[in-house]
């Protein structure tokens, strides 16, 4: 067993205990926190292959910011107690289950199909790196970058809309 | 040149970690006397003397006296965030300091650099990332204190930082633009040398963007460390000390720990992006006299902020939103932009 | 006897408790606050020409946590008094109380029904300092008195403080 396989194994346990706990967990302020964990296991598990430039960003986007949105609306909505409300959609959480079982049968036959026994590939020299994810975004990816960004672009406008309202 | 055995590296490496942390920490109890005894001059006081000569025994008093405060918890706190929050708050503080390079590269002792504790190829990104880490001190110290003020004064906080996470990281951007690398000692190696003989290569004098660069990182620096006039969450007059209302003893003081040693960070953060690090003359004849520069010009930026904190009144905070929303982020989008065309016009014109 | 009685370790235990009386006495952090024109003399000690920073006390803390020391600079209303005795028992030990002024030490001129006469009654107070308002160097000098009666503490033995019977 190399090291590398090690680590990988507990980043992997870490990674799906601390998901599992983030989902049972009654507090939303604990499930963040907890959340957190999962984020930097998954930000170990890019640095396993090498790919510093996105474990960083992982950290810097979802922890450092969209975390940290997520606890600020917890703490506004629930300051005091720091727990939820109940369930709003009747039937949400069957629909979730179902929903969890389909991706993860896709998934299932994703991997089934490229074959389970043989050795992962390496991963391609420099992949990871700032260049490499800047000539996959603006070159080959150009299209879901650019459709992307204006999905944001909409999402400003709702909110600008939305705070404007009230003025009338 | 044989390699060295892995244990020597190892033992190296964790005397150089550990020596880091001893300064850093000395450095911290330091700059609160420094900071006091600084202010009082500004107010034309005296400032603390009388606890060893020149009152320099003071941090040690201090100290000492934190450790045997009582013990406490707030009634109704969260048991576990309220414990963590302190640690994260000073772990990540010195965590982000380990990738600045406060002396030339080429100084090794068996092939390890001895000046810099570690550094990966996102150099810069990982103090970013870090320093994200450490908004998490704040907010859940604010949130498990289970009292008011700490509570809004981590959420200011946490808004205060998102914000001007966005100007700090583009006027770096447009560092890294220049440089084309994310490594720090590179970056500070090419500010080296310099232009027409005489006058040094250092980011901060490319015009026009690199004044501005700079001091767009200078503001949302002193706001990311909550220093005076941004420092919003810990205003006494409104929020009593903000999200560090209900910390006492050791706790409080791992808090303050985090805060100067941000401001030891992101001062050494600006003297290696734009004012060449450890650059300065006669380095090249002789290497160690890097570091001396480096701290001479880490000291300034420290005493920079400490004479801004004595002369500026603090701001309120929608003026503080609408400074870092309304002027920096344009300011940061224009400058990154009109950098771009600087340097595809330095590609395309054949320049290095 | 036993090890405790011995004399190597009376004397580490006396060393080491003077240790922690010499910190506690040059990093004394009052509470910010004032209650009534005695708190102008109180910034006039914490100002420039009396300077209070010289002891290492002009760190004025604003949250009760971090403090050590309660100056209570004015006259306290019955109305106060719950305040302040909920602000001294949020304050963590060891604390004192400087007790500034005549008011704040028995009531002064105002010998009625709406102040506390004294604020003894409510909080322990280590040092009282005359005067209506006391100037500054009054301040100091009951500042220097509460530092030598701190040194003379015994850390690991300290008596719980009482109040004054009333």
């Amino acid at each position: 067993m190399t090291i590398e396989l090690v680590i990988f194994w507990v980043l992997a346990i870490v990674a799906v205990g601390t998901s599992l706990a983030m989902i049972a967990g009654k507090r939303p302020v604990h499930c963040a926190v907890i959340f957190l964990g999962t984020l930097g296991s998954l930000a170990g598990l890019f640095l396993l292959l090498i790919a510093q430039f996105v474990a960083i960003l992982q950290v810097i986007i979802y922890a450092g910011a969209i975390l940290v949105l997520f606890l600020f609306v917890i703490m506004l909505l629930h300051a005091h107690s720091g727990e939820g409300p109940g369930e709003k959609i009747r039937f949400q959480r069957p629909l979730a289950l179902a929903l969890s079982l389909a991706l993860l049968v896709g998934m299932s036959l994703v991997f089934w199909q490229s074959g389970f026994g043989e050795a992962p590939p390496a991963p391609p020299e420099g992949m990871g790196t700032a260049e490499a994810v800047g000539n996959a975004l603006f070159e080959r990816f150009i299209l879901p970058f650019e459709v992307a960004s204006v999905l944001l672009l909409a999402g400003i406008l709702g909110a600008v809309v939305l705070s404007k309202k009230e003025r009338g | 040149m044989e390699t060295p055995p892995l244990w020597a590296v190892l033992v190296l490496h964790a005397l150089k970690g550990l020596v880091i942390l001893v300064a850093l920490l000395t450095a911290f109890a330091y700059m609160t006397w420094l900071e006091r005894r600084l202010v009082s001059r500004f107010q034309v006081r005296i400032g603390p003397n009388r606890v060893g000569p020149f009152g320099l025994l003071q941090p040690a008093a201090d100290g000492i006296k934190l450790f045997f405060k009582e013990d406490f918890m707030p009634a109704g706190a969260d048991r576990v965030l309220y414990l963590l929050a302190p640690a994260i708050s000073m772990i990540t503080a010195f965590v982000a300091f380990s990738v600045v390079p406060f002396g030339p590269p080429d100084i090794k002792l068996f092939g390890v650099p001895l000046f810099q504790m570690a550094n990966p190829n996102a150099g810069i990104l990982f103090i970013l990332a870090v320093s994200s880490i450490g908004v998490y001190g704040i907010i859940l110290g604010g949130w498990a204190s289970n009292s008011k003020y700490p509570l809004l004064g981590a959420l200011r906080s946490s808004a205060q930082l998102i914000s001007y996470e966005l100007g700090v990281g583009l006027a770096i951007v447009s560092v890294i633009l220049w440089a084309g690398t994310l490594e720090l000692p590179k970056i500070v190696e090419q500010q080296t040398g310099t232009w027409f003989g005489f006058f040094p290569r250092w980011n901060i004098f490319i015009l026009p963007v690199g004044p501005v660069a700079f001091l767009l990182l200078l503001l949302g620096a002193t706001a990311e460390i909550n220093r005076a006039p941004f420092d919003l969450p810990e205003a006494e007059h409104e929020l009593t000390a903000g999200y560090q209302t209900e910390y006492g003893g050791m706790r409080f003081a791992a808090f303050y720990a985090a805060e100067y040693v941000n401001m030891i960070t992101a001062s050494a953060l600006s003297v290696a992006l734009f004012l060449g690090g450890w650059d300065g003359p006669f380095v090249e004849q002789v290497p160690l006299l890097g570091v001396l520069w480096f701290l001479v010009k880490v000291f300034a930026f420290v005493f920079f902020f400490i004479w801004v904190r004595a002369t500026l009144p603090r701001v309120r905070y929608d003026q503080l939103m609408d400074l870092g929303w309304k002027l920096l982020l344009p300011l940061a989008l224009l400058n990154l932009a009109v950098t771009s065309v600087m340097v595809l016009l330095w590609r395309e014109l054949g320049g290095g | 006897m036993g090890i405790m009685g011995s004399p190597v370790v009376t004397t580490t235990v006396e060393q080491f408790e003077r240790l922690i009386n010499w910190a506690r006495r040059n990093s004394v952090w009052p509470f910010q606050f004032g209650l009534a024109c005695c708190a102008i003399e109180m910034m006039a000690t914490a100002a420039a020409r009396f300077d209070l920073a010289r002891f290492g006390a002009e760190m004025m803390r604003a949250s009760p946590r971090q403090s050590d020391l309660m100056i209570v600079a004015g006259r306290v209303s019955q109305k106060m008094a719950p305040v302040l005795r909920h602000l001294y028992d949020q304050m963590l030990e060891p604390k004192w109380v400087i007790a500034m002024g005549d008011c704040s030490s028995c009531g002064g001129v105002y010998n009625n029904y709406a102040l506390v006469q004294g604020v003894d009654k409510i909080v322990p107070v280590d040092v009282y300092v005359a005067g209506c308002p006391p100037t500054p160097d009054g301040l100091l000098y009951g500042f220097l008195k509460l530092q030598e009666k701190i040194a003379r503490e015994r850390p690991f033995s300290r008596p719980k403080k009482e109040l004054k019977p009333a």
